[in-house]
């Protein structure tokens, strides 16, 4: 700050302390009058709070283990692999009406996107910087991403290779997230994942079944579903429509979780790479906002996407380079 | 101004009689006085918050811990007193009654302060906290982030709009 400025504050006057204020307090406090102060927390109330949260953790790993033993309940919900192993591309828009589960957190509010037009994916490559703004003010870095869609054959099966890459705060050195499936049904066919240095990352089919958590689910939501999505599906003004992707919390436990999405307007955006006539497509799941994708009307293809990130801040992705082959 | 009491200790002062308050006044009240001003803006409303906070003095100091000095706690009450009053002042819509601008300024200003008073007074209630705590009460960011209950990084943000709303103000009336 301008220390000329701080100054001239700081040697603002203030009024006098009025002489009678002492004699209020003192017939104030004579008449048993009191007030409460907000104080810092007092040493006992600080304890009595340690010793909640230790009973709460005591009673969680009671819990924990009793939710163990009583595992049965899972017995019958397909593991990670076989699951994947019925499904379209992943994550995918037609997933539930192929997986027969009642395990779901949400309930899709539009009708599901069960009909997509796999030919109508077109193949090329779209990259798109990650920033983060909070109160519109600082503006901080969040790597890139890069999508791409390429034509290819897997053991003789006309196939596409969509990839997602980039880095970001979770992932600084780099992932990559490459979704073989095939041409003609979109049903997944491999899958691979790398991240940074962990060179053996996820292949599909994966045996045993490793934990996934809502970082791989977000990065794909993000990286996949939108992009193909919105190449796959026209949209318009009363557009209205809602997925299920699946949230896999534990090796044996799938979840699928309702992402319930709708057009509420258009927008004329103009980036680096150019201006676009957008339609403004709100997402929601579990009641809790969620990211904006602006998706061109001539192409189909996402443009932006913002994401608020708490009361002051947003995330965003915009495009910053487009290739079609 | 700093100093420790012991005497205002639980286990050596259970009980803070007239003269001890009278004393703590006599000492704490100016200033705590002049930090309530700057907090709300207006004369009356800090004669109110120095009021509470002495009349909340004694049971207060039943519980207070001789950790740190004891200027800088009742600073620390005094700006959480001024802070309650404000929200409260605005619950009740008292400050739709006449513009934050046009509050009384103390006699004896010159016209330069008298529009930075009227700037600092015209700043949103959040914006004109940060900026009294940081550049008029030296608090830093993490201590203000602690009393207004956000981050540091939201409270260098408001700093940064606070700064920049008095200077777009006083080069309006240039």
């Amino acid at each position: 700050m301008n220390t000329d400025l701080r100054t001239k504050l700081q040697e603002l006057p203030t009024p006098e302390l009025p002489a009678e204020l002492r004699e209020r307090i003192r017939a104030s406090s004579a008449t048993g009058e009191q007030t409460i102060l907000p104080t810092d927390a007092e040493p006992h109330r600080r304890l009595i709070v340690a010793k909640v949260a230790a009973a709460a953790i005591v009673l969680l790993a009671l819990s924990w283990i009793a939710y163990g033993r009583l595992g049965d309940r899972d017995r019958d919900v397909p593991s990670t692999a076989s699951f994947f192993a019925g499904s379209p591309f992943w994550p995918t828009p037609a997933l539930s009406q192929e997986i027969a589960t009642g395990d779901t957190v949400g309930r899709a509010r539009y009708p599901l996107l069960d009909r997509v037009a796999a030919r109508a994916l077109q193949s090329g490559s779209w990259s798109y910087r990650a920033t983060m703004t909070t109160d519109g003010l600082v503006t901080t870095e969040q790597g890139y991403r890069k999508f791409s869609i390429a034509p290819m054959t897997v053991d003789g099966v006309p196939a596409l290779a969509i990839v997602t890459s980039g880095t970001g705060r979770y992932s600084p050195e780099g992932f990559t997230d490459s979704l073989l499936v095939s041409r003609d049904s979109l049903r997944l066919l491999r899958r691979a994942k790398r991240y940074g240095r962990n060179p053996g990352g996820m292949d599909f089919p994966v045996t045993p079944a490793r934990y996934l958590s809502w970082r791989d689910a977000d990065i794909n939501w993000v990286g996949s579903v939108y992009r193909a999505l919105f190449q796959l599906t026209p949209l318009n003004s009363s557009w209205r429509g809602s997925v299920y992707v699946p949230w896999v919390t534990y090796p044996s436990r799938v979840r699928l979780l309702a992402i319930d999405l709708r057009v509420i307007g258009s927008e004329r955006i103009t980036l680096p790479v150019g201006t676009f006539d957008t339609w403004v497509v709100e997402v929601r799941f579990r009641n809790q906002e969620a990211p904006r994708v602006y998706v061109s009307k001539t192409q189909g293809l996402v443009v932006k996407i913002a994401m608020p990130m708490g009361e002051d801040a947003v995330w965003e992705q915009v495009l910053t380079e487009s290739v079609r082959s | 101004m700093s100093m420790t009491i012991p005497a205002v200790r639980p286990s050596s002062l259970p009980r803070v009689d007239a003269q001890a308050l009278g004393t703590l006044y006599d000492t704490y009240a100016r200033q705590l006085f002049r930090l309530a001003y700057r907090l709300l803006g207006t004369r009356e409303d800090a004669e109110d918050v120095v009021h509470d906070v002495f009349v909340g003095l004694p049971e207060a100091l039943a519980h207070y811990e001789e950790r740190g000095r004891l200027d800088a706690w009742l600073r620390r009450v005094t700006v959480r007193v001024a802070l309650m009053r404000q929200r409260s002042r605005e619950r009740r819509r008292e400050i739709s009654l006449h513009s934050v601008a046009d509050v009384p300024t103390p006699a004896g200003l010159t016209p330069e302060q008298i529009e930075l008073q009227a700037a600092v007074n015209a700043l949103p209630a959040p914006l004109r906290s940060v900026l009294v705590l940081k550049e008029m009460e030296g608090y830093s960011h993490a201590e203000i982030a602690a009393l207004l209950g956000i981050s540091a990084v939201t409270s260098r943000v408001r700093l940064y709009r606070a700064i920049r709303g008095v200077r777009e103000r006083l080069e309006d009336h240039q």
